[in-house]
């Protein structure tokens, strides 16, 4: 049991290696260059300590956590996702863009959260919930995982769902609901990953037996 | 400086209250996910930003920055995965029936 564990790890590290797909700055040791710099950066900043024991101790971290998560994360194009243009201009395009997105999503956040605290504080608390879902157009993995996750920030809609073509969301009211089938979210977060995209319509779910995973 | 931080704080007391009534009011499992996960997120965000107004621009205040991230992007993959279990076993949302008495 072990033992097959280990060699499906070593076949997926294999893979990951020889990856013909990756070019540039998405080739493995950049990739792994990139999330080690990265960690060992967050580890001295959160230490501010240079001393022997915390340089071993952040390597080991940093090493187990590269290795769980070339372990656990399937490369994106298995799960039907494209891969985002390996380019450095994109990347720094796309932090850039991101960053202005953040603001608007935080906006977002506190008007939603506003309008479910008073849905919970009304006496007759009108909510309204639905199962919604909708086929996404976004293409890429990193896109479409910020849109899941943005969409559950915003107070009243929850993604329960979500893999490359479709999402599917729990909204708690009308407003809720009129939020994703206006796609707000759904266009600022294609324009800060720059896809071109159209809003999809939404189908409402009935039955939890109709759902295919 | 300090004042503003305890306005916020006090915000999100107020916010992580509504959470605390919405999770006994609220009808099923999904409302519920939308109390916690949501009431909390601005909750949480308010009381952590009026911490860092308190503390004034220091590592302290960086690392609380860095926590309020990590709880911006682990938070909404925990309700996720919730919520994707409870409707993997057959949970369906509870619906308001209409005039007609249809679900």
């Amino acid at each position: 049991m072990l033992h097959a564990k280990m060699e499906a790890l070593r076949v997926a590290f294999r893979t990951r290696w020889h990856d013909g797909n990756s070019r540039g700055w998405g080739r493995p040791l950049f990739r792994w260059l990139g999330y080690s710099a990265l960690l060992i950066g967050l580890w001295f900043g959160l230490s501010g300590l240079l001393k022997g024991e915390f340089l071993t101790g952040g390597i080991i971290s940093v090493a187990v956590v590269l290795f769980v998560k070339e372990a656990i994360f399937h490369p994106s194009d298995l799960l039907g996702f494209e891969r985002p243009p390996a380019r450095f201009s994109w990347l720094v395009g796309t932090m850039f863009r991101l960053a202005i997105y953040l603001p608007l999503l935080l906006w977002e956040i506190a008007m939603a959260n506003i309008h479910v605290a008073r849905l919970v504080l009304d006496p007759r608390m009108p909510i309204k919930p639905s199962l919604v879902e909708f086929e996404s157009p976004l293409r890429t993995e990193a896109s479409n995982a910020v849109l899941a996750n943005s969409i559950t920030l915003t107070p009243g809609t929850v993604t329960v769902d979500m893999s490359a073509h479709r999402f599917i969301i729990h909204c708690i009211s009308e407003t809720s609901r009129q939020g994703i089938q206006d796609g707000a979210l759904l266009r600022r977060v294609a324009r800060a990953f720059d896809e071109t995209i159209e809003v999809p319509e939404l189908r409402d779910v009935t039955s939890a037996e109709e759902v295919e995973w | 400086m300090a004042i503003a931080g305890t306005v916020l704080i006090g915000m999100g007391l107020f916010f992580m209250a509504v959470t605390a009534i919405g999770l006994i009011r609220l009808p099923d499992f999904y409302a519920r996910t939308h109390a916690v996960s949501k009431t909390e997120t601005l909750g949480i965000g308010l009381l952590l930003g009026g911490l860092v107004l308190h503390e004034g621009a220091t590592l302290v205040s960086l690392k609380i920055v860095l926590g309020l991230l990590f709880i911006f992007i682990a938070n909404p993959v925990a309700a996720h995965v919730l919520a994707r279990s409870a409707l993997q076993v057959g949970i369906m949302p509870w619906t308001r029936r209409d005039s007609t008495g249809e679900r």
